[in-house]
């Protein structure tokens, strides 16, 4: 179990969190979804993460990586001539064969490249996480760059997928929240207002109460009320 | 193309063995008691392998220090290491102890480090930026404390310090065991650490996740890499735009991620060394021009013409 104890930044304000299944992070712009997910894996440092009751600044830096991962909305590489190959190839810390998931999310021929669109960043980062393999693996928006079909792919990956037990997935998309049917978090200025089941949460009286009318229900999909 | 590069740096080597005020004939080399040999074997032989393995020193400390820095402008002197060298020489001349001088240097080069990681372990978690910062604050200080020994000695010394930080290839066989030693140092650290500095590449972040000690690799990395320059600084004096340039431009040509242009970058940087020295040998016969300035005024005009042609 994943577990943050009474968190606070300049963001975030008391932030009482355990998780030990998948999870969707959902809020405004700005309540502080990216900052807890960098918190909770480890990249923004604190003293009050602990994973199965230990602390995490007490775990060996390769055993955290095994269980925790964090994958970003946009790659973010230093030096510009590393191929795509190469980010792969370094995300495999636990030796898997990734041939499978590459042909999986059809990204052979982006291998030698180092420069690729924003959308085709968002399969490799989905492969980069496939590839890791971390129990509890934090995707931060992870459909937001992609076209309807791919998003319905990453969708499917998600769903299928099993080398990842715990996935906490930040996201806009209230579909998607929806068809993932995970656990659902809310976030507001920095706070948790909403942390209950899938079910719950698509109550129209939540719904209207945290969304207004900008949410409305159509057949069986919510839609932004334009 | 790029085995002509080599072939051409093979040749430029030669070449330099046979570039100076004495002229050396060939025909005479093989007579082991000649003035040619003499002078092939304990100034030209020494100069040129020093040349060689203090431009690779230079370049690959530079590389290293842009990866773990994610800044193109850092230095391997990003740490103040080459400011602690000249202020321990400095102090070793205004001493009277010039004879000391590698010792004092060496100690100065030193010290900044030590001091420098005292300064940075202070910080609460390991930022890289404020490691940059303190390196950056501690070449003023030593720079300012290098003034007030100017100022304190006479003409002669005064100057003794200046020429100095300007950069000298005057090498001896000695010098050859550190300078060789250190090279060994370096390399081998380069690839010990070979996957964190992969990671460090891609981002910083992304190495955490991968499980790497972040704060702990960039800490012996950076101290080794920077006593492994401080013998070449108490020994050469500070030579500038090797460490900063050469691996722009080697990515430049190559189009590859750092990591694997670590030969190309000890190897081209020993070569542009080399290559530096000759011209400042043959340029000036009188005396030679200050490496240091040569270093920059060839350096240059070719970065530039790269940054150009790279749009």
């Amino acid at each position: 179990m994943l577990h943050l104890q009474n968190y606070s930044n300049y963001i975030l304000q008391d932030i009482n969190l355990s998780i030990d299944k998948s999870l969707i992070i959902l809020g405004h712009n700005g309540a502080g979804k990216s900052t807890l997910a960098k918190v909770l894996c480890g990249v923004i440092k604190s003293e009050v993460v602990s994973i199965n009751g230990e602390n995490l600044n007490s775990i060996a830096f390769h055993q955290r990586a095994q269980m925790l991962n964090y994958i970003p909305t946009k790659l973010d590489i230093f030096d510009q001539y590393i191929t795509m190959q190469e980010y792969l190839e370094l995300s495999n810390i636990q030796s898997r064969d990734i041939t499978p998931i590459i042909e999986q999310l059809g990204i052979s021929h982006l291998l030698n490249k180092t420069q690729i669109s924003s959308g085709e960043e968002s399969l490799i980062l989905m492969a980069s996480a496939l590839i890791h393999g971390a129990k509890y693996t934090i995707f931060d928006e992870p459909t937001a760059n992609l076209d309807p079909k791919r998003t319905i792919k990453l969708y499917q990956l998600l769903k299928n997928d099993s080398t990842i037990a715990n996935k906490i997935i930040i996201t806009h998309d209230i579909n998607l929240a929806n068809k993932l049917g995970y656990e659902i978090v809310y976030l507001r200025d920095g706070r948790v207002v909403f942390h209950g089941s899938n079910q719950a949460f698509f109550e129209e009286q939540n719904l209207q109460s945290i969304f207004g009318d900008a949410i409305v229900k159509q057949n069986d999909f919510y839609r932004v009320n334009l | 193309m790029k085995y002509l590069y080599f072939i051409f740096s093979i040749l430029l080597v030669f070449a330099s063995l046979f570039v100076g005020q004495i002229d050396i004939d060939i025909a005479n080399l093989f007579n082991t008691q000649s003035i040619d040999y003499k002078v092939l074997m304990e100034l030209r032989l020494p100069r040129t392998i020093g040349a060689f393995l203090a431009g690779g020193i230079l370049a690959l400390g530079g590389m290293l220090f842009q990866s773990i820095f994610r800044n193109a402008l850092a230095s391997p002197y990003t740490l103040g290491v080459a400011s602690g060298a000249s202020f321990g020489v400095g102090i070793a001349v205004l001493l009277g102890l010039t004879s000391m001088s590698y010792l004092f240097g060496f100690v100065g080069a030193i010290s900044t480090v030590l001091i420098h990681l005292a300064f940075s372990m202070r910080v609460k978690y390991y930022d890289k930026d404020s490691m940059l910062l303190i390196g950056i604050a501690m070449s003023f200080f030593y720079s300012a404390m290098l003034m007030v020994l100017l100022y304190l000695g006479n003409l002669k010394e005064s100057y003794e310090i200046v020429r100095f930080t300007m950069g000298s290839l005057d090498i001896v066989s000695s010098d050859l065991w550190a300078m060789g030693f250190s090279a060994v140092v370096i390399v081998a650290i380069t690839r010990l650490y070979k996957r964190d500095i992969q990671l460090m590449l891609i981002s910083y972040d992304y190495a955490l996740l991968k499980g790497v000690n972040i704060a702990k690799s960039s800490y012996i990395l950076l101290t080794i890499v920077s006593v492994a320059i401080g013998v070449v600084v108490t020994i050469v004096g500070p030579i500038g735009f090797v460490g900063l340039i050469i691996p722009h431009i080697i990515k430049q040509i190559y189009k590859q991620s750092s990591d694997k242009l670590v030969f190309e970058i000890f190897f081209y940087g020993g070569i542009f060394l080399v290559l530096c020295d000759m011209l400042s040998r043959i340029l000036h016969s009188g005396a030679n021009i200050p490496i240091g300035v040569v270093t920059s005024i060839i350096g240059v005009p070719i970065f530039i013409y790269l940054i150009i042609k790279r749009s």
